[in-house]
């Protein structure tokens, strides 16, 4: 397994402040791993992710993509990196609710994605046409999986992907993540406060106050459907 | 309350601001051009004031001052009369057509005085208009020579003046154009009075001289004419006499011929009459003919009908006479008739031996008679009666018997007659059936046939019966077939006598006939005795031998007539020869008479432009202060205190020349400044009804709030039209402030125009008044009209928002969507519009774009107008003016210069011209046309030629006179036919032929000429050698000039570019930025996606092509009708703009649309950037 993304130092603050938002993180992501960053609220977390896909700017410290360090970027770098490398999905899902599901798949689409392809993957064959707010939120966040989807991505974020979906709905989206990861060998940091997640994953990051205060590796993660919740 | 203000300001500070400056701009606008040009009138009369311009001015040429002595003060506060020639003046090389006035010591100081110098000699001074001494390098100080009749005199340039006349581009009364080298000096008084006083007096001598000379000429031509003509009239009353003699006879033969004609006809007459009755007789005896057919098909039964009727009629026969009677009848009627008129027959005698043959007659007759009652019938018979031609009885009875038999059948043809036929043949049908019955045949038979009954039912009985009555039977039967036989054989013999009958009637008939044409010929004879005494032969005949005679009479007369004819023939055509003479004679006469009066009329015309040209012409002013109608004024100095004074030219303060010339310049472009302003307050209510209405769209949360905490809705609007009216008050501020800038621009640009030396800068406290209310209204009806949007707010939905907003926007931009689908490239971002700001957007930008339409079509119409005017309508290249007639020879004398390529008169006629009541002056052009050197032409561009008798009216003229082509005007008492109607956009000019101009009182002759070099310096300083000419006029650099002057105009058209910019500019920026801010969470998700911002500000810029063109189909055809409503207002009387606008202004207008929405885009772009990724997609709940 080689590197995929890793940081070093990595540090955040908002405006003035001496608030660090992320102090000197540093940390690495295997290819295709499904790595799980769990910390309480306000630990840093989306920040950090944010950082890594490119959306902001780190106060100090470096970021290295494939060896490329993305804190040198300039804007049209950055935008080129999350448009080719990055795939993000967030709590609130963020679809277009004014387009269709197949026309907010294929926004950002790389010429050789087939839409219903991927919706077959993310099992929503036949809803091309539906507008978001007519589909559950379980069906939105695939829908947002399935955008990120179309585009080839090299590294998935899901910042809170079951945020805001009961339990059910939770398990089919980690599923599906799941076998992003373990089937199509795709790298996928899922971010979330839910510590039960995290039996899923290759590997653990804890965070508390801007900080990793701890890595743990699971030798032999367990599947979805054998979390209990 | 102030709490929502802060909100207000402070969320929609940029809102706010763009409606200050549209407010301001609006403001500027309206309240610049409403005092700019407002103070370029006060600037103009400041001037004239400072600069003594008269109120009334009266031009005359009368010499004694004292004659003007007594308007002094008495009524007027001050007159001055000052001297004016129209000369040349030199200095170095250069010659310059000038009007030279006077002044006197006391109007020294009426000029606005540039520059001075102090050391001059004051008797030779000259004092030089600025902009004319500035055009041709005429300085302070200089030394120039003036020609004061024939001689040059030199002056010593001492002042640079400003003065008023110099404003006024029209030299000439009613000419257009502007002569950038006549100029306007001054000089002393009694230089000009002295030096005139001398040429005056010689040009008086030569005058008398020449005037005496002619009435001597006059006289003999007079006398010569009388002697000769008084012969031709004798001559002609004697050719009169001899013709009405030879009409006399001429008459008296008519009258002859007349009468033979009416005899001849008369004959005809009867003759027709005879021929007529001929006929009628043959339809006669074909009618008999008829009869008698008629008469074949009656059967002889009838005679068993007479019977019956003889019976009934006269039962008191006795039966034997009657049987007698009808025996004789039945005897005639089988044939035997010979033989009942036989005197050796049996019958005959057992008649004569009764004595009853007349009687029978006698009945039969009655019973004619009695059963036909007709009048001819009666009439013949009666005739017959009376004629005792008749000998034997026998034979009158005979001949009585069978005519009254005929007549029976010959009386009047009618359907009762028709039917009497029918009667009869029934009656004897009836007759014949009634002796059959009476036969016993039928009982006969029916006993025979019981008997043969009888022998089948009893043979015993039967034998007993036949026994009995066979024999009897038989025998009565055998009778009977012997009877029956019998009777059978006389009605076979009765039939067969009805034949013989016929006969002897068409015997009857033809003696009838006969008889009857002889009667007839005989009262025709009668009827011609008048005519003739022969009267051998039938009546035709007669007719026919006198119609010959007539015949011959006829001819003899003809023949007689014919030869007087002849005769009076060549006697007339003598007197018609004589007559021609005498014409011929007459013609010679009256033109060797006209050829001499036009001699006297050419030399006494050429006395009084002697006199018109004296150069020397009074000029009175009138002072008159603060009189209310100096129109009156004028009006009454004309017609009581200067009745001896002949005024040539005159006009007061308001109809100046001057006033003109501003009013020329500056009317137009008032009415457009008064235009624009009121599109864009009606941009300012569109623009800030819909930013209102947006930003209490994007308040709805708060307000919301408020209503929740208890405001009622009138509160909340209370608090947005306060806000409003202090937005405007602050915007209105700034507008002033904008708009004295405007002001000044404004005053200064046509103050220089205008050759105005200061500028007088005023504010009419009514334009602040209007701003601000007017201002303040808009504003205020905008706030409400938004604010009817808060009802529609209802806070329980607002605060569940998402529901509110979906509903929103999903139908406008599917709409859109839909429409871009197919280019997935523009359309991604589409739903990022919101529909009233795309609706605000685009009409604003339609409105921006008609405003800079209607500009360019202005500044295009204005270039077209030019164009038409100097490029098409004019083709020469100078022209020489003079006060007069100029003659074939001065004309040859130029066009011999070698510089010249061909030359040809033109001639001005300035008068009025009456018709439907109106009149107004008018200038015709005099000229031979081919096109050449004036194009004349209609409004669809034919060339018009100038008619031979006739006239070219201009269409503005026409229209306001209602003159239409083929209408007859009279123009100095002589009749023009309107032949055609030309157009011009600039001046108005109707044109005649130069022959029929020769008949009209002309004012000004000029030389249009041709040049084979441009330079026009020599032309002037030929013509400038001769004292008659006035000036001369170079096409080329008045060309340049007016070019300059009318690209002038541009200033409005740019001040109001410039601010339809400013307004779009603003507009669209607010758009994109609010669109920005509505949509920042969608555009944060795309940017995360990695669209990078280059692409989205491109594809919102593609987006931005849909208003854009939307901005060109509305605005278009609104920039159309605006630049005609705006063309329209600002044509004046002397030059009307047509709409010229094509492609180029449209191109440009939507380029110019396109920059700024460009620039607006851009400016807004920087927003994007500025979006924060993180802040925006972060979760809210
Ligand atoms: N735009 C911002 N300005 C100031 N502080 C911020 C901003 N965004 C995040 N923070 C602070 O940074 C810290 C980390 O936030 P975040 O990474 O969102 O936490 P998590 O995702 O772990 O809940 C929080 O304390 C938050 O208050
Ligand atoms: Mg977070």
């Amino acid at each position: 397994m080689s590197n995929m993304i890793s940081c070093k130092n990595l540090t955040k603050t908002y405006g003035n402040t001496n608030f660090y938002a992320l102090n000197q993180v540093s940390m690495e992501i295997e290819e295709g791993e499904l790595l799980v960053i769990v910390g309480a609220s306000g630990s840093g977390k989306s920040t950090l992710l944010n950082l890594l896909g490119g959306i902001d700017k780190c106060t100090s410290g470096n970021i290295y993509f494939k060896n490329h360090d993305i804190t040198t970027y300039n804007e049209k770098q950055l935008t080129n990196y999350r448009k080719n490398n990055i795939g993000f999905i967030y709590q609130s899902f963020n679809l277009i609710k004014e387009l269709t599901v197949q026309e907010n798949i294929t926004l950002i689409a790389t010429k050789h994605s087939n839409v219903n392809n991927i919706l077959k993957k993310v099992g929503l064959e036949g809803k091309n046409n539906s507008y978001p707010q007519n589909l559950s939120g379980g069906e939105q966040q695939r829908v947002s999986i399935a955008r990120a989807l179309s585009k080839n991505f090299d590294i998935l974020f899901c910042d809170e992907p079951i945020g805001s979906l009961d339990t059910e709905m939770s398990k089919q989206i980690l599923l599906l993540l799941e076998e992003l990861c373990r089937k199509d060998h795709k790298t996928v940091v899922i971010v979330t406060h839910n510590k039960d997640i995290s039996k899923m994953a290759d590997r653990v990051y804890t965070m508390k106050n801007g900080k990793i205060i701890h890595e743990q590796i699971n030798k032999e993660p367990l599947s979805v459907k054998e979390i209990e919740w | 309350m102030i709490k929502q203000f802060k909100i207000i300001w402070k969320k929609f500070f940029k809102v706010l601001l763009s409606n200050i400056i549209i407010i301001s701009l609006g403001v500027a606008l309206l309240f610049g051009s409403m005092n700019g040009l407002a103070s370029v009138h006060l600037s103009l009369d400041k001037f004239l004031e400072e600069n003594h311009y008269p109120d009334i001015r009266i031009l005359t040429d009368e010499e004694d001052r004292s004659l003007l002595n007594r308007f002094n003060k008495k009524n007027y506060e001050e007159i001055d009369s000052r001297l004016s020639i129209s000369t040349i003046l030199k200095k170095e090389k250069q010659i310059i057509s000038v009007k030279a006035s006077t002044y006197g010591n006391q109007n020294e100081n009426d000029f606005y005085v540039w520059k001075e110098k102090n050391n001059y000699t004051k008797y030779y001074d000259i004092l030089v208009e600025k902009k004319f001494s500035e055009n041709n390098h005429i300085n302070l100080g200089d030394t120039v020579s003036l020609k004061i009749g024939d001689k040059y005199y030199k002056f010593y340039v001492s002042k640079i003046i400003s003065i008023p006349e110099a404003m006024v581009n029209i030299p000439i009364n009613g000419l257009w154009g502007s002569i950038n080298d006549y100029g306007n000096v001054y000089i002393h008084k009694n230089v000009l009075e002295t030096e005139t006083k001398k040429i005056k007096q010689n040009y008086y001598k030569e005058l008398n001289q020449k005037e005496e000379e002619l009435s001597k000429e006059e006289k003999s031509k007079l006398e010569e004419y009388n002697s000769q003509n008084e012969v031709l009239q004798k001559a002609l009353r004697e050719y009169n006499n001899q013709s009405s003699y030879y009409q006399n006879i001429i008459e008296e033969l008519n009258q002859k011929n007349n009468e033979l004609q009416t005899n001849k006809n008369q004959l005809l007459e009867l003759s027709q009459d005879y021929l007529d009755t001929m006929n009628k007789i043959d339809d006669f005896s074909s009618l008999i003919d008829t009869y008698i057919n008629s008469y074949n098909d009656l059967s002889d039964n009838a005679k068993n009908y007479i019977d019956k009727i003889i019976e009934d009629k006269y039962p008191d026969l006795s039966i034997e006479e009657v049987e007698f009677v009808s025996d004789i009848l039945f005897y005639m009627i089988k044939g035997k008739v010979d033989e009942v008129f036989d005197p050796n027959t049996e019958i005959n005698q057992q008649i004569t031996e009764k004595i009853l043959i007349m009687d029978t007659i006698k009945v039969l007759i009655d019973y004619q008679y009695d059963y036909y009652r007709s009048d001819e019938v009666k009439a013949v018979i009666e005739q017959l009666k009376k004629k005792e031609v008749v000998e034997d009885q026998l034979t009158y009875g005979m001949l009585i018997f069978n005519l009254s038999l005929l007549y029976s059948k010959l009386g009047e043809v009618t359907e009762d007659n028709i039917l009497t036929y029918y009667e009869i043949t029934n009656a004897i049908l009836e007759e014949i059936h009634k002796v059959e019955e009476k036969l016993p045949f039928d009982s006969f038979q029916e006993l025979y046939d019981t008997l043969e009954n009888l022998k089948e039912m009893s043979p015993f009985l039967y034998g007993m019966v036949k026994e009995k009555y066979k024999p009897i039977i038989e025998e009565i039967l055998k009778q009977n077939h012997k009877v029956k036989e019998e009777l059978l054989n006389q009605v076979e013999k009765i039939y067969q006598s009805n034949k013989d009958i016929s006969n002897k009637a068409e015997l009857i008939k033809n003696l009838l006939i006969d008889f009857i044409k002889k009667i007839f010929d005989d009262t025709i004879k009668d009827s011609l005795k008048d005519y003739t005494e022969d009267m051998s032969g039938t009546p035709i005949e007669i007719i026919d031998r006198l119609l010959s005679q007539i015949e011959d009479g006829t001819n003899q007369a003809n023949n007689a007539i014919n030869k007087i004819k002849k005769e009076l023939n060549t006697a007339y055509q003598t007197l018609v020869e004589k007559r021609m003479l005498l014409e011929d004679a007459h013609v010679l006469l009256m033109d060797s008479l006209s050829k001499a009066k036009a001699e006297l009329s050419s030399k006494r015309k050429e006395i009084n432009e002697y006199k018109g040209y004296e150069s020397k012409i009074n000029e009175l002013l009138f002072q008159v202060k603060d009189s209310v109608d100096k129109e009156n004024q004028l009006e009454s100095i004309k017609e009581k205190e200067l009745k001896d004074i002949k005024i040539l030219d005159s006009y007061t303060y308001e109809n100046s020349p001057v006033q003109a010339s501003v009013n020329y310049n500056v009317v137009g472009l008032e009415r457009v400044a008064n235009i624009t302003p009121t599109i864009i307050y009606i941009i300012i209510l569109i623009v800030l009804f819909l930013f209102i209405s947006l930003m209490i769209k994007q308040s709805k949360q708060e307000i919301a709030i408020f209503r929740l905490l208890g405001k009622t809705n009138n509160e909340i609007r209370l608090v947005y039209c306060i806000n409003n009216f202090i937005v405007s008050v602050i915007g209105i501020l700034l507008g002033f402030g904008l708009g004295s800038f405007l002001i000044r621009i404004i005053t200064n640009y046509y103050r220089n125009l205008l050759r105005i030396p200061k500028a007088v800068y005023s504010i009419d406290y009514r334009s602040i008044i209007l701003c601000f209310v007017a201002t303040i209204i808009i504003v205020e009806i905008a706030t409400l009209l938004a604010t009817l949007e808060l009802d529609k707010i209802t806070p329980i939905e607002v605060l569940t928002k998402e529901e509110y907003q979906k509903k929103q926007t999903a139908k406008f931009t599917n709409i859109i969507t839909k429409f871009l689908k197919p280019f997935p490239k523009f359309s991604f971002l589409v739903y990022t519009r919101n529909k009233r700001n795309f609706i605000l957007g685009i009409i604003c930008i339609t409105a921006t774009f008609s405003m800079i339409f209607t500009s360019l079509a202005y500044a295009a119409s204005k270039d077209k107008i030019f164009e038409e005017y100097f490029d098409e309508r004019i083709n020469y290249d100078a022209q020489i003016f003079k006060m007069g007639t100029i003659s074939d020879d001065e004309v040859e004398e130029i066009k011999n210069l070698n510089y010249v390529e061909d030359a040809k008169i033109l001639r001005f006629i300035n008068t009025t011209i009456t018709k439907n009541g109106k009149k107004i002056n008018i200038t015709i052009n005099a000229f031979d046309d081919n096109n050449d050197y004036i194009r004349i032409m209609d409004q669809k561009k034919n060339q018009l030629t100038i008619p031979k008798h006739g006239i070219i009216m201009e269409q503005h003229i026409a229209e306001e006179l209602g003159i239409k082509k083929d209408d007859v005007i009279t123009i100095q008492n002589k009749s023009f036919k309107v032949i055609d109607i030309c157009f011009q956009s600039l001046g108005r000019t109707n044109y005649i032929s130069l022959e029929d101009a020769k008949e009209l009182e002309s004012n000004i002759d000029s030389i249009i000429i041709k040049m084979n070099n441009k330079n026009q310096k020599q032309l002037v300083e030929k013509v400038s050698k001769d004292n008659n000419y006035l000036y001369t006029v170079d096409y080329d650099s008045l060309r340049k000039y007016n070019k300059k002057e009318f690209d002038s105009y541009n200033i409005i058209s740019i001040i109001i570019i410039i601010f339809a910019i400013a307004i779009g500019i603003i507009i669209v920026l607010n758009i994109n930025e609010y669109n920005l801010i509505e949509q920042k969470r969608t555009l944060a998700v795309f940017r995360s996606l990695g669209f990078h911002t280059s692409e989205i500000s491109r594809n919102l810029a593609i987006q931005s092509i849909i208003p854009w063109i939307l901005s060109l189909i509305l605005g278009l055809p609104i920039g159309i009708v605006l630049s005609k409503i705006v063309l329209k207002a600002a044509s004046s009387q002397r030059r009307e703009y047509i709409y010229a606008s094509g492609m180029k202004e449209i191109i440009l207008t939507f380029i110019i649309v396109g920059l700024y929405m460009g620039i607006g885009h851009l400016l807004s772009m920087r927003k994007l950037k500025q979006i924060n990724i993180t802040e925006e997609i972060k979760e809210r709940d």
